[in-house]
């Protein structure tokens, strides 16, 4: 089909366009319930950040961006390279002792997840079993709590690679 | 204004012109509405091939090398001057535009979801693990070392915990490298752009099809499509995939069906950058190619046919190889263990994934709003009323991409129904969208509408 010419305005275009502004406005709208599936899309992907939009705009610095986006994903890893000494070989947790304490997944403890937040840093991924013996460094989360240690410490170290084994399997 | 603004835009427009001159140099000829939107998609293909050409060359990666490899593939097109000036005849003529009201409305509101889109893949930074596990990890080194083969691939901290994703084709993880180089360093809005080039490209195809006021809506329908808004402005591989894909599709059947041979070289284009940016997607062209070949040759003859279709193909393989392999074994010192993921084909597993792809993703509305049974009803009311399937080779295609998608969840161990096949999903529905608009029950539609708007006796 060819575009034909279209008269720019009528009275039955003016009816046309009150009809796509009704369409438009029951698509995006909350007016026909669960049917809908393009109403609850919309208002997550596009209207929530238009709503926000001034508040978020005031939000301009990287790390308070990336921080609303990622959470513990970011601030963990942060505290972490934060508290590491020069000969620090630290081991990365299994993913399923950090979801323990996290209401979003451990993303953080995947070494390229890690890397993407703070850099290359001397880590070991609890996956990486050729390279776990080298760790001297170990990671300890408690409820909104998280502590770094190292033989000698406070902490059995033998009890918590228990704890890492028993949720995380050798994998 | 910041430095990085104007180089963005000086990057775009450079595309732009390289797309312009590469499709215009095939000789091909369609409207500006529709060469617009598809030249700045295939020149940002073209670029990301140059900039990454210019890295096996040992070029290191930098904003020079950016800026020059642009600069060179948009000279290239120009040995074709000749071609490239009768192609590109009338493209600065004042457009005439007639806008009814209707068209504002549709106009406006597209405008104010694509204002939202930008804003957000300029704000947010890099969010899907994927994308930060590979795509955007390899680009941050890549932008820093000067190298795609950087740290990234050698650190012993992620020795043996790369997976695929830092493997995966490389257009987006070239097009963040490139965001970064203009000053960019965390955002991803070169998404944005290419979701609004794919919704001008695809509302321009509508509008080739069907009357303005179908053609808006169903444009509203698929931007809207509730799984792929999201993507058009998050940074992953799938929506920019769909993009080409479809653009290669669309101009295919276009050229075989007005017999225009040029068209199927800008179509390969498209292909190849398809496969440059998914690396499943050569499997899907091979069976593209293999469904039109038959039309190929009774269109455009044996050898020409055979030419066009051998053509596609090897410039698809020519984008796979370079990365898969020549980059892969020649460059970087660590491999993906994809060859352990491929599976033999079994025809019980294939049922399964049909199945479960059926139930879980394809029928899903929660995914893809009405389109999927919007589509299945258009098929069927045209064949129970019209007695005939319009544009069979689109249809073809459709079908087709289907059962290679299948087809991939069947081999592919690391192919999961629920993520792999669902954003999968993205190259089927514009087709399907497209489809609709070229049914015949729309067509009547379209017919009675331009006369009942003008005020004539259909």
């Amino acid at each position: 089909m060819t575009e034909q010419q279209r008269p720019v305005f009528t009275v039955r275009g003016v009816a046309l366009t009150v009809a796509v502004i009704a369409i438009l406005t029951l698509l995006v709208g909350p007016y026909l319930g669960e049917g809908n599936p393009y109403s609850s899309s919309f208002s997550v992907r596009i209207e929530l950040y238009r709503e926000k939009l001034d508040s978020l705009n005031r939000i301009r610095g990287w790390r308070d961006r990336i921080y609303m986006r990622h959470m513990a994903n970011l601030e963990i890893p942060e505290y972490i390279v934060g508290k590491l000494r020069p000969n620090d070989t630290l081991l990365l947790p299994p993913m399923e002792y950090g979801n323990q304490f996290m209401a979003t997944k451990a993303f953080w403890v995947d070494p390229r997840i890690f890397t993407w937040m703070v850099g290359f840093q001397p880590v070991v991924a609890w996956r990486d079993t050729a390279r776990r013996q080298s760790a001297n460094t170990f990671v300890v989360l408690e409820q909104n709590t998280i502590w770094l240690t190292r033989p000698g410490g406070s902490t059995n170290i033998d009890s918590l690679l228990q704890v890492y084994e028993t949720l995380g399997g050798d994998q | 204004m910041k430095g990085e603004v104007p180089l963005l835009v000086l990057t775009v427009l450079m595309q732009w012109a390289i797309g312009l001159g590469l499709v215009s140099a095939t000789g091909y000829r369609t409207q500006r509405s529709t060469l617009l939107p598809m030249a700045l998609l295939l020149g940002m293909f073209v670029h990301s091939l140059a900039l990454f050409v210019a890295q096996l060359f040992g070029v290191p990666i930098s904003l020079q090398t950016m800026l020059v490899s642009g600069v060179i593939s948009m000279l290239l097109p120009a040995l074709r001057w000749k071609t490239v000036r009768v192609s590109l005849d009338g493209l600065l003529s004042v457009p005439r535009f007639r806008p009814t009201l209707y068209d504002v409305i549709i106009v406006g509101f597209i405008g104010y979801v694509s204002y939202m889109v930008i804003w957000a893949s300029w704000y947010w930074p890099v969010t899907p693990f994927d994308a930060m596990a590979g795509i955007d990890l390899v680009a941050r080194y890549a932008a820093r070392d000067g190298m795609i083969a950087n740290q990234v691939f050698t650190d012993p901290s992620l020795q043996g915990q790369l997976s695929n994703q830092p493997f995966y084709a490389p257009f987006a993880m070239l097009m963040q490298v490139m965001m970064k180089l203009i000053g960019y360093p965390y955002t991803q809005i070169w998404v944005s752009i290419v979701a609004l080039c794919f919704w001008w490209f695809v509302w321009s195809t509508l509008r080739r099809h069907s009357h303005p006021l179908i053609a808006g809506l169903l444009t509203v329908l698929f931007i809207l499509t509730p799984e792929m808004l999201g993507y058009s402005y998050i940074l992953q591989t799938d929506f920019a995939n769909a993009a080409f894909f479809t653009i290669g599709c669309v101009v295919l059947a276009r050229s075989i069906d007005e017999e225009e041979l040029a068209g199927v070289f800008v179509s390969a284009l498209a292909f190849a950058g398809a496969c440059w940016s998914r690396t499943e997607t050569p499997l899907l062209v091979i069976l593209l190619g293999a469904a039109a070949l038959p039309k190929m040759l009774r269109v455009f003859g044996p050898v020409k046919g055979l030419v066009g279709a051998l053509g596609t193909l090897g410039m698809s393989a020519l984008t796979f190889a370079l990365w898969n392999i020549v980059f892969f074994n020649a460059y970087l010192p660590v491999r993906p263990s994809t060859a352990e993921q491929i599976r033999g084909f079994d025809m019980a597993r294939f049922t399964d994934v049909a199945a479960s792809s059926w139930t879980s993703v394809i029928s899903n509305t929660e995914l893809w709003g009405w389109i999927v049974w919007l589509f299945l009803a258009v098929l069927l009311i045209d064949g129970l009323v019209n007695r005939r399937v319009a544009q069979p080779l689109l249809i073809g295609m459709i079908i087709f991409t289907v059962l290679g998608l299948f087809i991939i969840g069947t081999i592919f161990s690391a192919a999961v129904v629920e993520q792999t096949l669902r954003r999968g999903m993205f190259k089927v529905i514009p087709l399907m969208v497209v489809a609709i608009a070229a049914s015949g029950i729309v067509s009547s539609a379209s017919a009675a509408l331009y006369s009942w708007e003008a005020g004539r006796k259909s």
